[in-house]
């Protein structure tokens, strides 16, 4: 009697050692995931970084076997959805879409910010949305060139504080004396405002523009970016135009990590990241909805996103400065 | 476009649509009911979910939602006071006082048919506008918005319990309160004092919860007693009565229902706008303006009739130019576009089985939603002889975890438990709650607008006067704040020229 409780309480001892081996040598995030993913995302839902980063959570969760939740955490310009996701927990159970340059600007205008863009832990990038500039069609300018020979004040109709930026900066490297109507509920709005006649013109992405244009309501009058676009066919480059700078302007959709993941962690979801951004579910929905894919890993989002800083630390006095 | 409209029906009865459509309605009615929740919400939620159904059945989820949560919303503020959504705000004016004296049953009748009528005749203002949607969206730019947003600025004047002063105090408050948060124009950031949580401003939902919520429960606990002032008397088996009153009283469903399609067309203003301008319309059109705010059916089947009407008219710049013409429609962009629909003129000729897919469900759960809660309307109408101390912690949680729900924010829930102490000592001090929220509501969209116009004049402020449909908004603005005027002068003159027949 006594030896079997004697052995039993062995038995219950060994059990307990091996289970307290178990837990100190394997490490602690061994079966990650183990349950689901929260994905944050800086606006409300139904916009562009929301579209974009659902379509990705639902491939990524299929890659890794669990559940992605979106998580939207709106407001000042992306700001809190950046601070959110910088002050998660690093377990590599929160990650985010950032707004790129949303989260920059502020910094560059000298505001106090709760993260560092520096030290986010960066997983890769669903794309970088270039813009370009529209005119109504039946605009008397044709080129970039005719407005400046306009002599004089050229207004622009922009969006957020992403929009008012890109058409400053547009003003400024080109040399247009402009006025920036601010103010629009969004990007569509804007391009409203630019047919009915608000404004002569707009800077907006180009996916932006030819989803809008379905009707033939705009004119393309520069593209800020290297590549030519079948939408807008016959839209001079910037580089063409002598503005090569402009090309780094854009919208990048990057997702990064909260700094302090393990690095197996980071390396698993940006790995998965990757197969999402290759499933068929994103390309189909890509394909279908004119929504341009670019994938890029973290280093190569990296350095597209220095370039742009550089180029937005050049113009920072005219960013930040009231209408 | 029959070929359309008969794939959506069969895909309605064949491909269990139907079960979608009560599904949606029956979330859309909950969504609504409940403080805070609304179509956003219900939306928002359930995008995931339609990953896994085909696009047809989403729009039947949806469509039904959409055209459920309005009526919704308005039960709570009939029965205590509680807009369950924004846009019902303005049916508190005459639907409360009707509960208070016992006639729930009648109120929630009429807001049941008005409902459903404004909801069809929207969808057939869809229809009738669509050819021509374009011309309508591109005629109204800021200078109109700013014009309309005044018009509904207006409404302040009939929703002040006649106590003229101090709704100018409180629609004062609702303005500079408006004024907090992230400046788009400007890029200026007001009156945060460090807390990132104002950039976007005092959110309107959980400050309309704490306000009407949580400052009636607080008001009604004090008090004591239930909400029906005689439990006694009441009889709540008028509902038949109220939807016999949606017909008698059709020329207000009429008006009702084209204010809101229209309203609801143009983007920029937006539901609430639509409802509060329907019901100021009936007030001053009325040959009996005081009767309103005492419960007054009329004020009832107004904001009701142009709440569901609005959201057929808010597909339209949804659809032909990707711009949500209201939040739900916002939500509603990111589904379709994650269904790989495209929103643009281009989705009228490609996709048209979709959009009547979607227009048939607007339509047939404006109906639904109301046939299903006149079922349980008596129940519910019973809710106002209860004796309030049961009513509050049921009321109280309810709120506090709707305000809580809407964005996982604990600031919610500050902002709403800050905004009932206000309301309940607007109650207390007798101060209106009304222009309050009309203020707040509309402060950035008159401001945003005027400072929008003014920059594409260049400053010149005539702009607002030189642009026709601005011109006529600006007449009727005259006007409307001249009428009650004009008309208490001819009565004082009529009762004078009496006085002296008889002498």
């Amino acid at each position: 009697m006594k030896r079997k409780a004697m052995s039993r309480y062995l038995m219950g001892a060994a059990l307990l050692a091996m289970s307290a081996v178990g837990l100190g040598s394997a490490p602690a995030h061994a079966a990650w995931p183990d349950h689901n993913l929260t994905m944050i995302i800086p606006a409300s839902p139904g916009g562009g970084f929301d579209t974009y980063a659902r379509v990705l959570g639902k491939a990524l969760g299929d890659v890794l076997g669990v559940q992605v939740l979106p998580d939207n955490v709106s407001g000042a310009a992306g700001q809190r959805g950046a601070t959110a996701a910088y002050t998660a927990r690093p377990d590599g159970y929160t990650f985010a879409i950032f707004n790129m340059p949303g989260i920059v600007q502020p910094v560059l205008a000298g505001q106090q910010v709760k993260y560092d863009v520096d030290k986010i832990d960066w997983i890769g990038s669903m794309g970088f949305e270039q813009y370009i500039v529209v005119v109504a069609k039946d605009s008397p300018y044709k080129t970039i060139a005719d407005l400046k020979a306009a002599g004089k004040k050229v207004t622009f109709a922009a969006y957020g504080s992403s929009g008012v930026a890109a058409n400053r900066i547009l003003c400024s490297e080109v040399g247009l004396d402009c006025q920036v109507i601010s103010g629009y509920p969004g990007n569509n709005d804007a391009l409203l405002g630019v047919v009915r006649g608000d404004a002569v013109a707009s800077v907006t992405p180009i996916t932006t523009a030819t989803s809008f244009n379905t009707g033939g309501d705009l004119r393309g009058l520069l593209l800020m970016s290297d590549e030519f676009v079948e939408a807008f066919a016959g839209t001079q480059l910037a580089s063409e135009s002598g503005y090569p700078a402009l090309a780094n302007l854009g919208l990048i959709r990057a997702f990064g990590l909260p700094p302090g993941v393990p690095a197996d962690i980071h390396d698993a979801l940006a790995d998965a990241f990757q197969k999402a951004m290759v499933s068929d579910e994103v390309k189909q929905w890509s394909a279908s909805t004119n929504s341009p894919l670019q994938p890029m890993g973290a280093a190569q989002l990296k350095t597209l996103i220095a370039g742009q800083t550089e180029l937005l630390t050049k113009y920072k006095d005219i960013i930040g400065t009231e209408n | 476009m029959f070929e359309a409209i008969s794939a959506s029906f069969s895909g309605l009865i064949f491909s269990g649509g139907i079960l979608y459509l009560c599904i949606g309605t029956f979330v859309g009615l909950l969504f609504g009911i409940i403080p805070g929740l609304g179509g956003p919400t219900a939306l928002a939620l359930l995008i995931p979910l339609t990953f896994g159904i085909d696009t047809h059945s989403s729009m039947f989820l949806a469509g039904a939602i959409m055209g459920a949560v309005p009526f919704g919303g308005s039960v709570t503020a009939i029965l205590i006071n509680t807009p369950g959504t924004a846009p019902n705000a303005a049916t508190v004016f005459d639907g409360y006082p009707l509960a208070r004296q016992g006639k729930a049953g009648l109120a929630l009748g009429a807001s049941g048919a008005a409902s459903a009528i404004g909801g069809l005749l929207g969808v057939l203002v869809l229809f009738a506008v669509l050819p021509i949607a374009r011309d309508v969206i591109l005629a109204f730019a800021p200078p109109e918005f700013f014009m309309l947003a005044v018009l509904g600025l207006c409404a302040i004047a009939v929703s002040t319990e006649g106590k003229f002063l101090r709704g100018l105090i409180a629609a004062g408050v609702g303005l500079l309160i408006a004024a907090i948060g992230y400046d788009d124009i400007s890029g200026a950031v007001r009156f945060t004092y460090g807390v990132d949580y104002l950039w976007d401003g005092v959110p309107l939902v959980p400050a309309l919860i704490g306000l009407f919520a949580i400052a009636q429960i607080l008001s009604l606990y004090v008090e004591g007693g239930s909400i029906s002032e005689d439990p006694g008397k009441v009889k709540v088996t008028r509902v038949m009565d109220g939807v016999k009153s949606v017909f008698t009283h059709y020329p207000t469903l009429l008006r009702g229902s084209v204010i809101g399609a229209v309203i609801g067309a143009i983007p920029g203003v937006g539901g609430t706008v639509a409802a509060f301008l329907s019901y100021s319309t009936e007030v001053q059109l009325s040959k009996e303006p005081e009767t309103f705010g005492k419960g007054n059916i009329r004020g009832v089947i107004a904001p009701e009739s142009s709440n569901n009407a609005r959201e057929g008219g808010a597909l339209i710049p949804t659809l032909a130019f990707g711009i949500p013409g209201s939040a739900e429609m916002a939500v509603f962009l990111g589904m379709l576009v994650l269904h790989g629909l495209q929103p643009g003129p281009a989705v009228l000729l490609d996709h048209l089985d979709v959009v009547t897919s979607l227009m048939l469900s607007l339509a047939i759960a404006s109906v639904l939603a109301s046939v299903f809660c006149l079922l349980v309307a008596r129940q519910l109408a019973a809710i106002t002889l209860i004796d309030v101390s049961y009513l509050v912690p049921i009321i109280l949680s309810v709120s506090l975890v709707g305000a809580y729900a809407l964005n996982s924010s604990m600031y919610d829930v500050i902002v709403t438990v800050i905004f009932g102490v206000i309301g309940y000592l607007m109650i207390r001090f007798d101060y209106p709650r009304l222009p309050l929220v009309i203020a707040l509501f509309l402060g950035g969209i008159v401001e945003v607008n005027f400072r929008q116009s003014l920059m594409i004049s260049s400053g010149d402020w005539t702009t607002f006067f030189t642009r026709s449909i601005s011109l006529v908004l600006f007449i009727l603005i005259v006007v409307s704040l001249l009428l009650p005027l004009v008309r208490q002068v001819f009565k004082r003159r009529a009762a004078r020229s009496g006085k002296e027949i008889k002498a």
